[in-house]
């Protein structure tokens, strides 16, 4: 068989009843999706139930999917929505989303580290998690841009589709959040990055 | 000297989104300060980068399908899952005949493989129980044992279909298969309840074709 390259064929088919169709855009997402909710949450369990809840609900709305953007956008404008609404209703139930620490918790860590793992990949390593803590301690408003940018690779016109908001204001977000981040892992690591 | 690019420029500039990058990267050139915040920026970007990603749950698509079908009360998927499975599996009737074989000894006979022949047109694809002939099942091995015979296969396929290992497992058997594997996943009496229905099921349905 000649698999589709385009996605919305897939979308058509899927619409159709072909659920080979679907599960080939599921296979094709799957981890940027899991990867991206990962990023927002923290938690890896949690990002995978949230990553597999968006394609259901795509499935859902397969009907009213309209080919003026790019099917991704719509998926992950889905699995932002998701993340969202699960960071909000973790802290209204008064948890923290992940297990996150504070800054001090993190601060004693990342000295302990050092002192038993000075070479190079352990550093490596450490800056690492300490990039994973600090995205954690940025606003989500600020997270959602930088993951999307950073770690998806999108251009700015196609993250201001799925946050629903000016490009403008993507590339201000975008720098505000660089700069935070910055900011935190001076705090978090002592390294001026 | 002219006045210092805005650190939001410079981080658009990083992403080939600046709205004057011939003026930013100029502007670099000559002067330290920018210089060093657009490194700042650029490392912390490299750092972000570098994050590795998830390794996904192998049954990631299974598990989204399944909780799709749960969902579904009807209309779009036009059979449950298990006649989807079931039929490409039941295509050819020695095929089903080899595989009833195949469960109880599979723990002996760990180099028996099943491979599916994805079918050549994508009608096949898409409605793989209307054009079932088309799939063809190659068996590493042959065997001619009679499955037992086994009444009321729908029923006790929707059963099957309550079995938590082999909802995870249907459409990984629909694509790319390792049937192996996947009976080798559930305990015992089900992969064999489920090889002895799914002949059962195939030879009802190839004599409704007929
Ligand atoms: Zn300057």
């Amino acid at each position: 068989m000649n698999a589709p390259n385009d996605d919305w064929e897939l979308v058509f088919r899927a619409r159709d009843g072909n659920m080979a169709a679907f599960a080939e855009l599921v296979r094709r997402y799957e981890r940027p999706i899991t990867h991206f909710c990962q990023r927002m949450l923290g938690s890896r369990q949690d990002a995978e139930d949230i990553a597999q809840d968006s394609f259901v609900r795509v499935f859902r709305y397969l009907d009213r999917l309209q080919p003026s953007a790019k099917f991704s956008t719509l998926l992950f404008g889905i699995a932002r929505n998701l993340t969202l609404n699960f960071i909000r209703d973790s802290s209204r139930r008064g948890r923290g989303v992940t297990q996150s620490l504070t800054t001090e918790e993190f601060q004693e860590i990342a000295v302990e580290d050092d002192l038993l793992r000075p070479d190079r990949k352990a550093r490596l390593n450490e800056i690492e998690a300490m990039i994973e803590q600090g995205l954690q301690l940025l606003s989500p408003d600020h997270r959602e841009v930088l993951v999307l940018r950073e770690i998806q690779g999108l251009d700015y016109n196609t993250i201001a589709d799925i946050v629903k908001c000016r490009k403008g204001t993507v590339k201000s977000r975008i720098a505000r959040a660089r700069e935070q981040l910055r900011q935190h892992m001076e705090q978090l690591g002592g390294e001026s990055l | 000297m002219n006045e210092h690019i805005q650190p939001e420029e410079i981080s658009a500039y990083l992403d080939g989104e600046a709205s004057n990058p011939g003026a930013v990267q100029k502007h670099l050139q000559t002067c330290m300060v920018c210089a060093r915040v657009h490194m700042q920026i650029a490392k912390l970007s490299a750092h972000l980068g570098a994050l590795s990603g998830p390794e996904v749950s192998h049954d990631f698509a299974a598990r989204v399908l399944a909780s799709i079908d749960a969902a579904t009360p009807s209309g779009r998927i036009a059979k449950a899952w298990w006649v989807r499975v079931a039929v490409p599996l039941a295509a050819a009737a020695g095929v089903l005949l080899a595989l009833s074989t195949l469960v109880p000894v599979r723990v002996d006979a760990p180099e028996l493989r099943i491979i599916a022949e994805v079918p050549a047109d994508d009608q096949a694809i898409k409605t793989p129980y209307a054009k079932a002939a088309d799939t063809t099942w190659l068996f590493a091995d042959d065997a001619e044992v009679q499955p037992e015979p086994v009444a009321e296969s729908e029923k006790v396929l929707m059963a099957l279909a309550d079995v938590h290992i082999f909802d995870h497992e249907a459409y990984r058997l629909e694509g790319d298969v390792d049937m192996q594997s996947a009976l080798g996943k559930m305990d015992e009496s089900t992969a064999e309840t489920l090889v002895v229905l799914l002949s059962d099921y195939a030879k009802e349905e190839v004599k409704a074709a007929w």
